[in-house]
């Protein structure tokens, strides 16, 4: 299990809302923790792909995608809240994340 | 995007010699496709139609490039060679120095094979000319007697991220040589993949058809209706129903793709009721989820039925599952020998494309 710094915490929140400001094309101070990623940012499933891919090749994470889809579909994710504390868990638990469930 | 500058050496290795690819096409396909192969270390051209938003698409590269610089995946000079070395345009002459084309426009006959027929005047001989068509064969596409043997089948499956799997189809004039360096390629990418002969391409399309064509069937006989079929095959076969699909991926393109697979089986006339039915949804403009109506409406685009009739029996709900296992398995066990696929590849071509956990083998 890997331990998640503050400093992680931080850059990953960064990372999610640098990202959806530049795909969705809006302001970065218009998205908070609460942001509804599909209703208010018009976001995609490709989008949390794209992210998830991000993560893996930055914190070079152990985890296949499906895993990743089979968590999300027990614990879904609505805002950007949801996904940050989700990214967080996987940079924490990688392919242990379904034991979570 | 990953580190180009560090990938280079590999792309360098004797047997790949492709390191210029070209993709056709700015639907979801060309554009999941060129996102995927700029995960590695191609030279990539990307061409996209006269009437597409090429500053969009500039856009969309450079900010996804940017951001990868950002985040630390690449640093400044990567970053530059990326943007430098690959090309978006809708000039098909920038297809000059390809190693392989391959490409994703609309799945029609004569578009595919016009593109072909001007991409041979303008790429190198030993370039190879991919299709990612899901219904029709490469050997449809033949332009020339030079390039025939550089023409094959590339079905990627979306999203291609996802899908760990691609059919290679090969023809008759498919030189060894050919076959080995596209496979090298799709090998260099990550992918699985299972070779298949023209007799036998698109076998995973075609296995779910004979899975869609049997659920018709059914209800056909009024024994369930789609809704009924398709919330049972989703909570308990796959993880969508059979007619949900077929409104997703358009009534039109399943049309055209089941008279392509069915047009010379020996038992084609065992399809004509699901065809049948196809084509009326067509010519009303019930086109699925594109056209707000298909199996099913979306008004606004949210699916509605109008199933009011009682809910299946336990024993109606077994019966009709049953039977659609026994379809499943039979024709997992049909197209694996028809294919000379191994076992174990057609499992693995099959829980991916199915995106489920165990195959009909396990």
């Amino acid at each position: 299990m890997a331990l998640v710094t503050e400093r992680i915490k931080t850059e990953v929140k960064e990372i999610v809302y640098d990202f959806f400001a530049d795909e969705c094309e809006v302001n970065k101070s218009e998205i908070s923790d609460q942001t509804n990623i599909i209703n208010d940012l018009d976001g995609d499933s490709l989008m949390f792909l794209e992210l998830i891919e991000i993560f893996k090749k930055k914190y070079a994470l152990e985890i296949e995608l499906k895993t990743i889809g089979k968590y999300a579909i027990k614990n879904p994710v609505e805002t950007i809240g949801q996904l940050i504390d989700m990214q967080i868990l996987i940079i924490e638990h990688e392919n242990r994340i379904l034991e979570l469930v | 995007m990953k580190n180009n500058q560090s990938q280079k050496s590999s792309c360098q290795d004797p047997g790949s010699r492709i390191q210029i690819v070209g993709i056709v096409g700015e639907g979801k396909m060309g554009t999941s496709l060129f996102y995927f192969l700029l995960e590695f270390p191609f030279l990539l051209r990307w061409i996209c139609s006269p009437e597409a938003d090429l500053e969009k698409f500039h856009k969309t590269f450079t900010i996804k490039a940017l951001r990868s610089l950002k985040t630390g995946l690449i640093d400044q000079q990567e970053h530059d060679e990326i943007l430098n070395s690959t090309i978006i345009s809708s000039d098909p002459e920038q297809l000059k120095d390809c190693d392989l084309v391959i490409e994703t426009i609309n799945e029609e006959f004569e578009l595919k094979r016009n593109l072909f027929s001007r991409i041979d005047k303008i790429v190198p001989a030993s370039c190879i000319l991919a299709s990612n068509s899901s219904s029709i064969n490469p050997s449809r596409l033949f332009v020339s007697e030079a390039r025939d043997p550089f023409i094959i089948g590339l079905h990627y499956f979306y999203p291609i991220p996802l899908k760990d799997i691609v059919e290679l189809i090969y023809t008759e004039k498919t030189p060894v040589e050919v076959r080995s360096r596209v496979e090298y390629f799709i090998r260099k990418t990550g992918k699985h993949f299972i070779s298949l002969n023209e007799s036998n391409s698109f076998i995973l399309n075609r296995l779910f058809l004979d899975i869609q064509n049997d659920a018709f069937r059914i209800v056909e006989q009024k024994k369930a209706t789609f809704s009924q079929i398709d919330d049972l095959v989703s909570s308990r076969l796959f993880p969508f129903g059979v007619f949900d699909f077929m409104d997703n991926v358009g009534i039109d393109t399943m049309l055209a793709s089941v008279k392509n697979y069915t047009s010379d089986y020996p038992h084609k006339d065992y399809y004509q009721p699901l065809i049948d039915k196809l084509y009326r949804l067509e010519k009303a403009g019930k086109l699925g989820l594109k056209s707000g109506e298909g199996f099913y409406t979306y008004p606004e685009g949210i699916k509605t039925h109008a199933d009011s009739e009682k809910a299946l029996s336990e024993t109606e709900e077994k019966e009709i599952l049953d039977y659609l296992s026994n379809t499943y398995i039979n024709a997992s066990k049909r197209f694996t020998m028809q294919s000379g696929c191994t076992i174990d590849e057609m499992n693995h071509a099959i829980k991916e494309y199915f995106g489920i956990e165990k195959g009909p083998f396990e």
